[in-house]
């Protein structure tokens, strides 16, 4: 049967195919560019992690690597545009805003609607897919659809794990931008993800989709979800911590804690001693601007930055160093004894400013008593940066940071065992357990994202026992107050 | 694969050359030494399927190997594979026709690449796909060159009859996969027959008992006992140890024409993918009617489609089956080389003097008389003259003589051929003097505005002029040529009699005789056409023969001043 899937896929030329979460969306895909594929294939996906899990798979397969190619659109684009600069227009060859994305689509868009880049692609390749194709920028969408005119190509994707629209940068909409162009194709219909796991779970969630997808009311009572239900709203938080706590005891598991919102995902990663440390978005902007802070302040400042930067990623950073922060900062010593060392660090910072001095500080920082380290990835890419910076791979603490943190976007990130995030950070991975911390917040998209994380359990704290999604605001306003995450963030999700 | 522009900096002779090919089928022609054969090398070596290839100093212009030399070729009509983002789709340039390379492709462009070969002082070798996004360039392999087919059919032919990489059998034969395995046999089996024939290998043996007893003196012990055996990586059969037979002769040893031909005949077939072939010398070793059917065979190419051949060649048989449009004039100028294009005002040329093409200096003669006397003149008097012998004679029509010969002159001078104009000033020319001594020609013209028999019997004394009209009762007739002088004389023909010497004699005016005979020379009455008497080249070949034994009564005459002029031009 998901043979069947993979073989009707590879025979549409312009097809479109819906695939439930965990129900093998890559699997087929694979499968397709292994056993149909006739000449070499063009995989396209939005992450690198999404690229990693593809080539994994065909490599699985056995699929000999001069018969497909798998890139992130962006990687894709940027590779074209940039062989071709003038023609492109493009201003620059390392993108990082949205607008410099934006520009890069542009440029691909308008170098394949001319012959000779037709041409060229299609020596290059017979077909092409598109994974996670719900996730598509409107500009990407029309660099596809440029390619599409050229080869055969097939998108693959669910409209209900759409959670990145965002007012400046609209998404496809499956309804009208996707099945005007291209034919439906059936997808995969066997929860894949829970078959070994909690096979009771996967049946439920496929069949809470048609729900969803109205924005109707899930009832959590009787279904295979833990629910945990808070009679007290004033009882949700010690609930939450609790929820993680216990679901965190199964030690040879991997966890994940979800809330809708970030600055509540920190707080309460904050309040699990150290258990959970939060899944970072990739372009992780705390890291570049303190980086550059750090570059740009001198002598008191930059100790003082280099500190600001330690007490955004640790707990009991700030109260234990109060006393030296206010004697750094005057500039008249202090006779405390508290936390000397830190200080001593921090005093070589203002002094030599170097690197070095500033991983030994945030190494120092961390060794403060009660510290818990609630946000690893800024504070380790941070260290790498400065011996990026100090090994001359890069001019400044910033530029260093970008190189670092574009190493770990190609190499992956390692995850830790026990989680926290939002649905945004979360999406496109998979953990044993889940808990869904405040699903009262969620459209329907979001909250499919959601319980579909965890292979063997979903555990959700909430008031009601009955879930009703917020109305989708479509392609409209963020759910966050913070701007929406740039082109760099969905290259990872 | 279709070749469009080469590039060649400090390549042997060549200090600079950019040729924008502009042609499926062209034949490389000028005099010696003008790099004709560098090109065709230059671009086989860029093309080259080979891993490497042993240059040395000398392969440097000026032997400077200060600076490398480079040769960029650009190629179109690629194979899809070469195409391909993973191979080389990225570093692409744009190619407009006729003969504009974009640096991207633009819209309507056709997608090529430009491969360049360069060496540097270490004499090692590198082939890379370059553009201006990317001067380095990425290097490409031998195998992605092989795929371009580029066969060079040259003096070094016999390794295309044996199984060696990129011969033009082995190319027939596709993937080589098997051979190995099958020498690797043969290898064996002449092992063993060595083993077996212990008769004629008793000497070997016993000088290896000998070893085995001296050897054991020191302690050496051996496992069973030494003999004399082949080794085999002593006789490596290599693929180029396979060659095309013919019965049991090498095909090697066939005739040099005949190798040629089985050689493009098979490069034909493999030309069907659409590969290039370079052919030096294409006359080489072929009599003329095979040399034409060779040329109209490569020409058409194989199954329609037309046949990319860039060649060289000395032979004006070859130029004679060519049209102009096909033909490049190669020039070298103190190291910087020219390859030009033949424009249409010289087809005739082509079709009728070709020989004119291989040479350095062209004498362009307005009419058939003019050209038999120079040739005649070469013939006998200036034969001895090492500079005249490196000029070419061209021909130009007769009929159309002075709206044809003068833009030929200036289409010749543009091509870098020192030209010279010889003709009469009777009619106008087209274009004129001026703007033929503008386009670079020496122009010498016969005085007092008189065509070349007028000129002669005006300046020869009378026994010259009674040579000519002698030599004219020779080729047409006593009758004719007495009829026509006398009606011009308004005497009767009976007056002319004995040898035309004698006929001042019988107190007839020599002036008046003179004035008929030049009339008559142009303008013979008794031919329908009304030729003159010299107008061909044969014919006027005699009368240089006549000048030359009046050389010395024509002193200060114009006949002699314009011939010496021609003579000083062709010496300096």
């Amino acid at each position: 049967m998901p043979d069947d899937v993979a073989a009707s896929l590879a025979a549409s030329v312009r097809g479109a195919m819906i695939a439930p979460a965990g129900c093998g969306k890559t699997w087929t895909i694979a499968r397709a560019v292994t056993d149909h594929g006739q000449g070499r294939d063009l995989v396209l996906t939005h992450t690198h992690a999404g690229v990693d899990a593809i080539r994994r798979r065909l490599c699985e397969f056995r699929c000999p690597s001069a018969s497909v190619h798998v890139d992130t659109i962006a990687g894709w684009c940027l590779r074209l545009a940039a062989s071709f600069p003038v023609t492109s227009r493009i201003s620059t060859p390392k993108p990082r805003t949205n607008a410099e994305y934006s520009e890069i689509y542009a440029s691909a868009a308008r170098l394949l609607h001319m012959r000779p880049y037709r041409e060229i692609l299609r020596a290059s390749y017979t077909s092409v897919y598109v994974d996670e194709y719900q996730d598509c920028t409107k500009e990407q969408h029309a660099v596809i659809l440029s390619i599409a005119d050229s080869l055969t190509c097939r998108v693959v994707g669910d409209p209900l794990q759409s959670i990145f629209a965002f007012r400046d940068r609209p998404v496809v909409d499956w309804n009208t931008d996707v099945r005007s162009q291209f034919a439906d194709v059936t997808g995969p219909s066997d929860p894949q993800r829970w078959l070994n796991t909690n096979p009771e779970l996967g049946a439920w969630l496929l069949g809470i989709r048609p729900q969803l997808e109205q924005g109707l009311p899930i009832a959590l009572a009787g279904s295979p979800v833990k629910l945990i239900q808070v009679g007290d709203s004033r009882y949700l938080q010690p609930t939450q911590v609790k929820a993680c706590f216990e679901v965190a005891k199964d030690v040879d598991s991997r966890v994940v804690a979800i809330h809708n919102r970030r600055e509540q995902a920190y707080k309460l990663a904050s309040q699990l001693r150290g258990q959970y440390s939060c899944v970072e978005l990739v372009e992780l902007n705390e890291l570049h601007s303190a980086a550059e802070n750090i570059d740009q302040s001198h002598g008191a400042q930059r100790a003082l930055a280099v500190l600001d930067f330690a007490e955004l990623c640790l707990t009991a950073v700030g109260p234990a160093m109060k006393t030296q922060r206010e004697s750094i900062a005057s500039g008249q010593r202090t006779r405390s004894k508290k936390c000397r060392e830190q200080r001593e660090a921090l005093d070589a910072v203002a002094s030599a400013g170097s690197p070095e001095s500033i991983a030994d500080a945030l190494t120092a920082l961390r060794a403060i008593p009660d510290a818990v380290l609630y946000r690893r990835e800024p504070l380790d890419e941070m260290r790498r940066a400065c011996r990026a910076l100090s090994e001359g791979e890069a001019p400044s603490l910033a530029e260093a940071a970008w190189v670092v943190r574009n190493r770990t976007r190609q190499r992956g990130r390692k995850l830790p065992r026990c989680a926290m995030g939002t649905t945004l950070r979360v999406k496109g991975l998979e953990f044993d357990h889940a808990v869904v911390l405040d699903p009262s917040q969620y459209d329907a998209q979001n909250l499919y994202v959601a319980l579909t994380r965890g292979a063997r359990s979903v555990s959700v704290v909430s008031t009601t026992s009955t879930i009703t999604p917020r109305p989708r605001k479509q392609n409209s306003g963020t759910p966050y107050r913070r701007l929406a995450p740039s082109a760099a963030h969905t290259e990872e999700s | 694969m279709r070749l469009l522009r080469v590039q060649i900096e400090r390549f042997r002779g060549i200090k600079s050359l950019d040729w924008f090919v502009n042609g499926e089928f062209v034949c490389l022609i000028g005099p010696g030494d003008s790099t004709k054969t560098t090109i065709l090398d230059a671009i086989e070596l860029a093309l080259s399927p080979r891993w490497s290839v042993p240059f040395d100093d000398t392969d440097f212009y000026d032997a400077d190997t200060l600076k490398p030399f480079t040769i960029t070729v650009t190629v179109g009509e690629l194979p899809a594979e070469l195409k391909s983002d993973r191979k080389f789709g990225h570093h692409a340039r744009g190619w407009l026709a006729p003969a504009t390379l974009h640096d991207e492709p633009e819209k309507g462009d056709e997608v090529v690449l430009s491969i360049r070969l360069q060496v540097p002082s270490s004499l090692e070798p590198t082939w890379a796909v370059v553009n201006d996004r990317d001067p380095d360039g990425v290097r490409i392999a031998a195998e992605d060159r092989e795929k371009l087919g580029c066969t060079r059919l040259g003096e070094f032919l016999d390794r295309h009859f044996s199984w060696a990489r990129g011969s033009v059998v082995a190319q027939l034969t596709g993937k080589t996969t098997g051979i190995t395995g099958v020498l690797a046999e043969v290898t064996r089996a002449a092992r063993s027959a060595i083993a077996n024939a212990p008769v004629q290998l008793k000497q070997l043996n016993d000088a290896a008992s000998e070893a085995e007893r001296v050897g054991k003196s020191l302690g050496v012990r051996p496992r069973a006992s030494y003999q004399a055996r082949l080794d085999t990586t002593g006789v490596s059969l290599g693929s180029s140890g396979l060659s095309l037979h013919d019965g049991d002769i090498p095909f090697r040893r066939a005739g040099a024409g005949t190798r040629r031909l089985l050689a493009v005949a098979i490069q034909r077939e493999l030309a069907k993918t659409g590969g290039l072939t370079l052919i030096d010398e294409v006359e080489h070793g072929l009599e003329p009617h095979r040399l034409r059917h060779l040329l109209r065979e490569l020409r058409a190419g194989p199954e329609g489609k037309k046949g990319h051949v860039v060649m060289t060649t000395h032979a004006p048989v070859a130029l004679g089956e060519l049209a102009a449009e096909e033909l490049r004039v190669v020039r070298c100028d103190a190291g910087v080389t020219k390859v030009q294009d033949v424009g249409p005002s010289l087809q005739h040329i082509v079709l009728k003097s070709a020989e004119a093409f291989l040479a350095r200096k062209v004498i362009v003669c307005e009419g058939k008389t003019e050209l038999g006397l120079v040739r005649g003149l070469a013939k006998h008097s200036w034969a001895s003259d090492p500079t005249f012998v490196q000029a070419g004679l061209a021909l130009t029509d007769n009929g159309g003589g002075r709206t044809v010969a003068p833009p030929a002159a200036v289409a010749l001078a543009g091509l870098g051929y020192a030209t010279a104009y010889l003709g009469d000033t009777d009619e106008p020319l087209q274009p004129d003097a001026a703007a033929l001594r503008a386009a670079g020609c020496e122009v010498i013209l016969w005085g007092g505005a008189m065509a070349l028999e007028a000129r002669l019997v005006a300046d020869l004394p009378w026994s010259g002029v009674a040579e000519m009209v002698q030599l004219a009762i020779d080729l047409h007739g006593d009758a004719s040529v007495r009829d026509a002088i006398a009606a011009r004389a308004g005497v009767k023909p009976a007056e002319l009699v004995g040898p035309p010497i004698e006929w001042t004699q019988n107190g007839l005016d020599e002036e008046a005789l003179r004035r008929a005979i030049s009339y008559a020379a142009q303008k013979h009455e008794r031919s329908k056409k009304a030729k003159g008497w010299f107008k061909r080249v044969d014919y006027a070949e005699d009368l240089a023969s006549i000048v030359i034994s009046n050389w010395e009564s024509l002193a200060g005459k114009d006949v002699r001043i314009k011939l010496e002029q021609l003579q000083g031009w062709v010496h300096a």
